[in-house]
C-alpha cells in the first residue's frame, strides 16, 4: 500500500512536470497542420524558465490577493493532479477526495484567479474574468453529470473505482451512454482549456479573449506559475478523459497480483498514448473550426450539457436492462 | 446530568423575556448593555441545553401547564431539537456580540431598543418552535416568529419597511393558516392536539394529500421557498444587519426544521407526487436564488438571494429523502436527510456571516455595488468573512459548505439508483441544476467580491472596519466555517446523531467509516464506498502554494508600479462594475430571467434595483390584480338592501354546501 502511494505520488509529480510538454505538443501540432514549422515542443519549458526567473510587477492598488493568488492556483492544480488515477489505480490523494472534490478543487483555482483579476483595477482583466466565469459556470454541471454517469457503473463517485470499472469492462458495454458522456466531457474540456471554438490560446492582447485577458495583469514569476497551472489543469482533464471515458485502458489496482513495475509501465504507456491521441484530435478540431463569437459559445456548452444529461439517463436505464 | 437541559432552556427563555422587556422600557446605555448581556446569556443557555439534548439517549419531555382539556402544552427536547438549539445559540451569540456596532443604521435609541426587543422575542419564539410538543404551542411559536420578524421590519418607520413588513405578514399568515388547517385536520383524526397523538395518527386518501400539501405551503412560506420567497428580497434592505442575520440564519431554517419534523414525524409518509413537488420547488429556489443574485445591485439583497438558494438546497434534500422513503429505500433516505441537516448547519453559518459582513460594509460605505470598491485593505475582517461565506455557500473546499454539497451530491447519486422512472428521469436534472447553481454562485461571488473589496475605492469612499464585538463576531463565524469544514466527519456524526429519532432505522449509513483511525474519524466524511477529507486536500494545496511562494521570494523581488490598462492608468471610475461583470451570465440565462427580452432592458426612468423578478411580475402582480378585482365585485354585496344581503347569503350557502358535498 505504501509502495503504491509512493508510485501514485511519483506519477502526480511526473504529470506536473510533463504538463508544459503537452502544451508545447499542442502548439507544434497546430503549427504543422497550418503549414508552419512552429516553435518546437520544448519551447514551453524555455518560456516557463524565462518567466520564473523574473520578478513580477504588481499594481500599486493591488492587495495581498495578487501576491497569493498565483501560488494558490498552482497549489490547487497540483492537488487536482494528485486526485486523478494515472497509471496506478488510485491517485495519491484518492483517500481524501473523489470526483466531487476534484471539481471543487478545480473550481477553487478558477475562483481565486477570477477574483485576482479585479485586484489591479484594470477593466481588461476583469472582462476576461467575466467571460471565464461564464464558461466555467456552464461547463461545471456537464463535467459533474458526465462523471456521475461514469460513476454509475462503478457504484461510487470515487475516481479510482470509476477507472477500475472501465478498465475491467473494456470495450464491452461501451454503449450510447458512454459515447454521449465522452462527447460531453470532450466539449467541456475544450472549453475549459480555452481552445479554438471557444478561445484562441495563441493570441494574447485581444479583447475577446478569455484566458489571455484574465492573465492580463500578471507578469514574471506570477504569469509563469499561472500558465504552468493551466497546463497542469489541461493535462489532468485529458488524463481524466483517457482513464474514465475512453475504454481500453489498464489500471493497476492495489492488492492485485499484477501490481508489478512492468504492469505499471504498460498502463502508463497506454495512458500517454491516449492523451497524445486526444491532443491530436483536439488539434484537428482546432484546425477545422473557426472561433465562435463569445455569445455563441453557451449554445455549444448547452449541447454538451444536454448530451451529459441524456447520457446519464441512458446509463440509468442501460444498467437496469 | 442531561436533566439539566430543561432548566437551562427555561432560563434561556427567561433571559430572552427579561432582555426584551429591558430593551423595550429603557433607552439608557445601561439598558442596552443589559439587553445584549442577557442575549449572550440566553445564547449560552441554548447552546448548553442543545448539547445536553444531543448527548442524551432519550428525549426529555415535560408538561408546562394545562388549560381546560384542550391541550397539555408539552415541551420535548429530542436530538433534532437539540441540534437546532445549538445552532440558534451559536448564531445568537455572535449576533448579540455584533449588535451594538451594527445597530447604528437604525437611527435613534428608541428604534434600536425596539429592534433589540423584537430580536429577543424572535429568539424566544424560535426556541419555542424547536421544543414544542403540541399543536397549540407550535402554532404559538410560529406566530411569535412571524410577529417579531414583522416588528423588526416596521420599526424603522419608513415606507419601504412598512411595505416589506406588510408583504411578509401576508405571506406568513397565509402560510400559517395552511399550517394550522393541516395540523387541525391531523388532530381531528388523532383525537388529540399533542404530537404524541399526531404521530400515531394515520390520515390517508384525499385528506392525507391535503394535509401534506397544506403543510408544504405553510413551511415554504415560513422558510422563503420559491415562489413564496419574495419577502426575503424585501426584508434585507430594511432591517438592521443583526436582525437580518437572525432571520436569515435561524428563522428561515426553522421553517426547514419544521418541514423535517412535519413530514418525517407528524404525518404518515406522503406520496411520491408530493416529494416531486418539493424537489421541483427546491430546484426553482436554488436556481432563482442565484439568478436573482446576478441582477441585484444592493449588497444586502445579494445575501437574501443566497438565503433563498440555500433553503432550496435543503428542500431538495428533504424531497429526495421523502422520495426514497416512499420507495422503501431507508438508507438513501437517511443519507439525504443527513445531507439536509448538514446543509442546514452550513447555510446558517454562511448566511449569518454574510449578513453581518454586509451590515459592516453598509455601515462603513453603503450597500450599492456600483459605488463600492477597494474595501479589502481597510476592512480585512469583513472582506475575509464575505469571501469565506460566499465560498462556503458555493461549496468550495475546505469550508463547511463543501462538506454539505458533497453530502447532497452523494444523496442524489445514491438516489439515482432508486427504482422507478421518476427518480431516474428527475434526479439527473436535479443534480445538474444544483451544480449549475453552485457554479453560477461562484460567478456571483466574484461579481460581488471583486468590485466591492478589490481594486480602488469608487466614489471616494474608503470605509472603516467595524470595531468591537462585531469584528470579533466576523472572525468567529469565519473560523467556525473553516473548522466545521475541516472537521467534516465530526459534523457528519453530529447530524447523524440528530436524526436518530426520525424513524429511518439505523441511520449510521452516513458514518460508514467505523473502523477508521482517530484522525480520520474527525476529518473524513465517509459515504458509501467513498470518502473525502477536505482538510487534507486544502492542507496539501496550501502547503504547495507556500513552498512555491517561499521559493519564488528568494529568486526575484516583487516590484510595484502604477496600474496599466491599454495605454493609460485607469481612473477609479473606469473599473469594471458588478453589472458589467454579470452581463454575459445574464445574457446566457435571459430566457429564465425574463422571457422575451434580450438583456433585462430597463424601461425609461427605471433603476436596476426597481426591476422585479419574473416570479413577481408573472405571479404576484396578476394575483394582486385578481384580488383587487374580486374585492371590487364583492363590494355590491355590501350595499345595504335586504335583497342583496339575502342573495349573498344564499349564494355563499350553496357554494359551501357544494364544496362540502364534493369533499365528502
Amino acid at each position: 500500500m505504501t509502495g503504491l502511494l509512493a508510485v501514485a505520488a511519483a506519477e502526480a509529480l511526473l504529470l506536473v512536470l510533463a504538463a508544459p510538454l503537452l502544451g508545447g505538443l499542442a502548439r507544434t501540432l497546430r503549427a504543422r497542420l497550418e503549414g508552419r514549422r512552429g516553435p518546437g515542443v520544448l519551447q514551453s519549458y524555455r518560456d516557463l524558465g524565462k518567466l520564473m526567473r523574473r520578478g513580477p510587477v504588481i499594481s500599486d492598488d493591488a492587495s495581498g490577493v495578487s501576491l497569493m493568488a498565483p501560488a494558490l492556483v498552482f497549489g490547487a492544480m497540483v492537488t487536482a493532479a494528485a486526485l486523478v488515477p494515472i497509471g496506478a489505480g488510485w491517485g495519491a490523494l484518492a483517500f481524501a477526495g473523489d470526483a466531487v472534490a476534484l471539481l471543487g478543487v478545480l473550481a477553487a483555482g478558477r475562483f481565486v484567479l477570477a477574483l485576482a483579476a479585479f485586484d489591479a483595477g484594470g477593466a481588461l482583466a476583469a472582462g476576461g474574468s467575466a467571460r471565464e466565469v461564464t464558461i466555467g459556470t456552464l461547463l461545471m454541471p456537464t463535467l459533474m453529470l458526465a462523471l456521475v454517469s461514469a460513476g454509475l457503473a462503478a457504484g461510487s463517485t470515487g475516481l479510482g473505482p470509476m477507472a477500475a470499472a472501465l478498465a475491467q469492462r473494456g470495450f464491452q458495454g461501451a454503449g450510447e451512454a458512454q459515447v454521449l458522456a465522452l462527447a460531453a466531457v470532450a466539449l467541456a474540456v475544450l472549453a475549459d482549456t480555452g481552445r479554438i471554438p471557444f478561445d484562441d490560446p495563441d493570441t494574447r492582447l485581444e479583447l475577446a479573449m478569455t484566458q489571455g485577458a484574465l492573465w492580463r495583469d500578471l507578469s514574471g514569476r506570477h504569469l509563469g506559475l499561472v500558465r504552468w497551472a493551466a497546463d497542469v489543469e489541461q493535462l489532468v482533464l485529458l488524463v481524466l478523459i483517457a482513464n474514465i471515458f475512453i475504454p481500453g485502458g489498464r489500471v493497476v489496482v492495489p492488492g492485485a497480483d499484477s501490481s508489478t513495475l512492468a504492469a505499471l509501465a504498460i498502463a502508463l504507456a497506454i495512458v500517454v498514448g491516449k492523451v497524445v491521441a486526444v491532443t491530436v484530435g483536439y488539434a484537428l478540431v482546432e484546425r477545422a473550426t473557426a472561433r465562435l463569437r463569445f455569445f455563441r459559445a453557451p449554445d455549444l456548452l448547452g449541447v454538451a450539457f444536454a448530451a451529459a444529461l441524456v447520457g446519464t439517463i441512458f446509463a440509468l436505464y442501460g444498467g437496469a436492462a | 446530568m442531561t436533566q439539566a437541559a430543561l432548566p437551562l432552556l427555561v432560563s434561556a427563555l427567561a433571559a430572552h423575556s427579561l432582555g426584551g422587556l429591558v430593551a423595550f422600557v429603557t433607552r439608557r446605555r445601561v439598558g442596552r448593555w443589559l439587553s445584549d448581556a442577557l442575549a449572550l446569556l440566553a445564547a449560552a443557555g441554548l447552546i448548553g441545553a442543545g448539547s445536553l439534548a444531543l448527548l442524551a439517549e432519550a428525549p426529555l419531555t415535560t408538561s408546562v401547564a394545562r388549560l381546560g382539556n384542550l391541550s397539555s402544552y408539552r415541551l420535548r427536547v429530542d436530538r433534532l431539537a437539540g441540534l437546532m438549539l445549538v445552532l440558534q445559540g451559536v448564531i445568537e451569540w455572535f449576533v448579540a456580540l455584533a449588535m451594538p456596532r451594527l445597530l447604528v443604521t437604525e437611527g435613534d435609541e428608541r428604534r434600536q431598543g425596539l429592534v433589540r426587543a423584537a430580536c429577543h422575542v424572535l429568539g424566544a419564539a424560535l426556541t419555542l418552535v424547536f421544543v414544542a410538543d403540541d399543536t397549540l404551542l407550535w402554532i404559538a411559536g410560529w406566530q411569535g416568529v412571524a410577529v417579531s420578524s414583522f416588528l423588526v421590519m416596521v420599526v424603522s418607520g419608513d415606507r419601504a419597511g412598512r411595505r416589506a413588513g406588510f408583504g411578509y405578514a401576508v405571506i406568513t399568515q397565509v402560510g400559517l393558516a395552511c399550517l394550522m388547517a393541516a395540523l387541525l385536520l391531523l388532530a381531528r383524526d388523532a383525537g388529540g392536539l399533542d404530537f404524541a397523538a399526531l404521530r400515531a395518527a394515520t390520515v390517508h386518501g384525499r385528506p392525507g394529500l391535503f394535509v401534506a400539501f397544506a403543510g408544504l405551503v405553510g413551511f415554504a412560506a415560513l422558510a422563503g421557498l420559491a415562489p413564496l420567497h419574495l419577502w426575503l428580497r424585501y426584508l434585507n434592505p430594511v432591517v438592521a444587519a443583526p436582525a437580518a442575520a437572525l432571520i436569515g440564519g435561524v428563522a428561515v431554517l426553522a421553517g426547514a426544521f419544521g418541514m423535517v419534523r412535519f413530514s418525517f414525524e407528524l404525518v404518515p409518509p406522503p406520496s411520491w407526487q408530493w416529494s416531486v413537488v418539493v424537489i421541483v420547488l427546491g430546484c426553482a429556489s436554488v436556481l432563482y436564488g442565484v439568478l436573482y443574485a446576478l441582477l441585484e445591485r444592493d449588497l444586502v439583497r445579494v445575501v437574501a438571494c443566497f438565503a433563498v438558494h440555500g433553503v432550496g438546497l435543503i428542500f431538495v434534500g428533504i424531497g429526495v429523502a421523502s422520495l426514497a422513503r416512499a420507495e422503501g429505500a431507508q438508507g438513501v433516505a437517511a443519507l439525504a436527510l443527513g445531507a439536509t441537516l448538514m446543509q442546514l448547519l452550513a447555510h446558517a453559518g454562511a448566511i449569518a456571516l454574510m449578513a453581518l459582513a454586509a451590515g459592516a460594509v453598509r455601515v462603513a460605505a453603503g450597500a450599492d455595488l456600483e459605488r463600492l470598491g477597494g474595501l479589502a485593505r481597510t476592512m480585512p475582517a469583513s472582506s475575509t468573512g464575505f469571501v469565506l461565506a460566499l465560498a462556503s455557500v458555493c461549496g468550495l473546499p475546505p469550508l463547511l459548505g463543501f462538506a454539505a454539497h458533497w453530502a447532497v451530491v452523494q444523496a442524489l447519486f445514491r438516489g439515482l439508483g432508486l427504482h422507478g422512472d421518476v427518480a431516474r428521469l428527475l434526479l439527473p436534472a436535479v443534480l445538474g441544476v444544483v451544480v449549475l447553481a453552485s457554479a453560477a454562485g461562484l460567478g456571483v461571488a466574484v461579481r460581488v467580491l471583486g468590485p466591492v473589496f478589490l481594486g480602488r475605492p469608487r466614489a471616494g469612499r474608503e470605509g472603516r472596519e467595524i470595531g468591537g464585538g462585531a469584528r470579533l463576531a466576523l472572525w468567529g463565524l469565519s473560523l467556525l466555517l473553516i473548522v466545521g469544514g475541516a472537521a467534516a466527519g465530526a459534523v457528519g456524526a453530529l447530524t447523524t446523531r440528530a436524526m436518530a429519532g426520525l424513524g429511518l432505522g439505523d441511520a449510521a449509513t452516513l458514518a460508514a467509516g467505523a473502523g477508521r483511525a482517530a484522525l480520520q474519524r474527525t476529518t473524513v466524511l465517509a459515504g458509501p464506498a467513498t470518502s473525502v477529507a477536505p482538510a487534507v486536500l486544502t492542507g496539501v494545496g496550501i502547503a504547495i502554494a507556500l513552498l512555491v511562494w517561499l521559493g519564488g521570494r528568494g529568486a526575484a523581488r516583487v516590484r510595484r508600479g502604477p496600474s496599466w490598462s491599454g495605454g493609460a492608468t485607469p481612473s477609479s471610475d473606469a473599473q469594471y462594475t458588478a453589472s458589467a461583470f454579470a452581463q454575459p451570465l445574464r445574457h446566457v440565462f435571459r430566457k429564465l430571467l425574463w422571457p422575451g427580452t434580450v438583456l433585462a432592458r430597463l424601461r425609461p426612468g427605471e433603476r436596476p434595483e426597481q426591476q422585479v423578478g419574473v416570479v413577481e411580475a408573472r405571479v404576484y402582480v396578476p394575483l394582486r390584480r385578481v384580488l383587487l378585482w374580486v374585492g371590487e365585485v364583492a363590494r355590491w354585496a355590501q350595499r345595504e338592501t335586504v335583497l342583496h344581503c339575502l342573495t349573498y347569503v344564499f349564494i355563499m350557502l350553496v357554494t359551501l354546501l357544494a364544496a362540502v358535498m364534493l369533499w365528502a
